[in-house]
């Protein structure tokens, strides 16, 4: 577990936490949505702009791009690892090979549900509390005809209901699986390992959408046997716009090996940087990860992304994971201490905190609900998020289409979220306790 | 929060919203949605929909529909107070003192929502007199 001691320390790391606003220094509970930058992360990039602004991916021979190659690529001769291999080991893939570089996990779905060979009328299963990044994509497929969507339901406490799930599975044919490993509203992680072996006795692919859980947990692609994963760096203290697909080797395509597995992804994208050859009539693509690497890459951003994931190594993800549930264990039990039986505070997802990460979402059903995030930040500089957190398929089924349009104030609700991380600390969440009360007994609601 | 503000809060929210609800067929309705102009700047979450109904060129009733702060809330309401009863040209003529003087306060938040809902308010009428 991490000391106050040590917490301290870290804190020092990001320059963010030092950006006073009318004398007080940021709450910021904000990370589900991204996470704040530490020096080491910033400097890398600086450092490429400063120093070696090159091309990578073996495109110009000069030795700015070959600092650039060999920090994505590293240089076993001279014992540097590169991003690549970072990430390969971060969730233990069995070949670099098997690391795209992507946007964001928004990118890494979309390459997998424009790249797979869909059959008309194939099956592919979700939650029903995906983040749209893993809703529009499969939407889109649907519109054109050709696939099927089905959801799986969670049950009340919106956990994942496995018996349910294997009816579906023997039910109906599905082609692939596509989940949240972890909600971005509830913090909830499925239990992807089960889910993943039953999907493969039925004949089902699976992408986990790791989004969630990245920053948090410990994954293992190889004993989780998934077939895909993704997930966006900058939710990891790392820079935005980088994010990282994996695909099991056999599924990504060669062009070496005769025949292909049948579920292998074309990539989505085609350009410069994928491509080996071409004539004015044919082009052959190279292999992967190169072939889903179109274009020219955000460099400074994929060697940040490497020492993103150093940096967090070295405070431990165990150990992130711990204390930054006991920070939602002592929000948990103190708001459903303070205002669980007003009948107007409801927690999202299970009540039990130790399932819930980082996260903390509740609504708040009374006149006025909306701009409390608005206010925090303007009167505490507390910053947390409100609205519909991006899962407005599921929200509109709970509270009906609609629910944030202009109403009668008996009708007003909103829904708010607190995401930890590990330079959060208990006084913050002290000061957001007082203040929230605040919000509260100035809005006639205590 | 303003002091005034709050108080005239704490009111409606014991003596009930007087102007909450929607008209059927109004003579105006303005959605500050449609019009993306929330009644605070910085806000996505503080938009209203006025509803007016006219008879002979006086206001006979409006109500309003919201998703807001407290402070816009309040001035929702200050806003139905002001125009019922009033004539076209009285409308013409609302300005941010009048929200001012109102409640007594030249609160920044406050004035900021009173100037917003009066553009609304202008926009209601140019569709009400083309």
């Amino acid at each position: 577990m991490l000391d106050q001691e040590t917490i301290r320390d870290i804190r020092k790391d990001f320059p963010a936490l030092n950006n006073t606003r009318n004398g007080m220094p940021p709450i910021y509970f904000d990370n589900a949505c991204t996470t704040l930058t530490p020096e080491p992360v910033i400097k890398s990039m600086d450092e490429y702009y400063m120093d070696f602004p090159g091309c990578g991916g073996r495109r110009s021979r000069h030795w700015f791009a070959d600092e650039t190659y060999m920090r994505i690529e590293g240089k076993p001769e001279k014992e540097i690892k590169g991003s690549r291999s970072i990430f390969k080991e971060f969730i233990n893939a069995g070949n670099e090979s098997e690391i795209i570089f992507t946007q964001n996990a928004t990118h890494g779905i979309n390459i997998v549900a424009l790249g797979f060979n869909f059959r008309s009328g194939d099956i592919v299963l979700l939650t029903d509390l995906e983040h749209n990044s893993n809703l529009l994509p499969w939407q889109r497929l649907r519109r054109k005809s050709l696939i099927q969507l089905k959801f799986t339901e969670s049950d009340e406490n919106g956990c994942f209901e496995l018996d349910k799930y294997k009816s579906m599975l023997e039910q109906d044919k599905v082609r692939l699986v596509s989940m949240a490993y972890t909600f971005n509203l509830t913090g909830y992680t499925i239990p992807a390992k089960e889910i993943i072996r039953l999907a493969h006795q039925h004949g089902a692919r699976v992408l986990l959408d790791a989004a969630q859980t990245a920053p948090y947990q410990s994954i293992d692609v190889q004993d989780l046997d998934v077939d895909f994963l993704v997930f966006s760096v900058h939710k990891m203290c790392g820079p935005r716009g980088v994010g990282i697909l994996y695909g099991k080797r056999e599924l990504l395509g060669s062009n070496s090996s005769e025949e292909e597995a049948e579920d292998v992804i074309e990539p989505a994208l085609l350009g410069g940087g994928s491509v080996g050859d071409s004539t004015y009539d044919s082009y052959y693509l190279l292999d992967p990860p190169e072939r889903f690497e179109t274009g020219i890459q955000n460099y400074p951003g994929q060697i940040a992304a490497g020492e993103a994931v150093k940096y967090i190594q070295r405070i431990g993800l165990n150990h992130i994971y711990t204390y930054v549930n006991s920070l939602n264990q002592f929000l948990t039990d103190e708001l459903l201490h303070h205002f669980g039986h007003t009948g107007w505070f409801t927690l999202f997802g299970p009540k039990d905190p130790s399932m819930r990460g980082g996260i903390l979402a509740f609504d708040i059903k009374r006149p006025n609900a909306p701009g409390i995030a608005e206010d925090l930040s303007e009167r505490s500089n507390i910053m947390i998020r409100d609205g519909g957190f991006c899962v407005h398929s599921f929200i509109n089924k709970q509270f009906g289409e609609g629910w944030m349009l202009p109403s009668p104030p008996s009708e007003h609700r909103m829904i708010y979220r607190i995401s930890l991380y590990f330079y959060n600390t208990i006084e913050e969440c002290e000061i957001f306790l007082e203040e929230l009360t605040n919000v509260f007994r100035e809005r006639c609601y205590i | 929060m303003d002091e005034k503000v709050v108080q005239y809060y704490r009111k409606i929210t014991r003596e009930g919203y007087r102007y909450s609800g929607s008209l059927e067929n109004p003579s105006i309705f303005i959605d500050s949605v449609g019009e993306k102009i929330p009644l605070c700047s910085n806000s996505v979450n503080a938009y209203v929909r006025i509803y007016v109904k006219i008879q002979e060129e006086i206001i006979e009733d409006v109500k309003y529909l919201c998703t807001c702060k407290p402070t816009a809330n309040v001035v929702a309401e200050i806003f139905c107070s002001l125009i019922i009863g009033k004539s076209i040209a009285e409308l013409e003529k609302l300005n941010e003192q009048a929200f001012a003087d109102s409640l007594g306060t030249s609160d920044e938040e406050y004035l900021e929502a009173s100037g917003n809902i009066i553009k609304l308010l202008q926009i209601g009428l140019e569709k009400y007199k083309s």
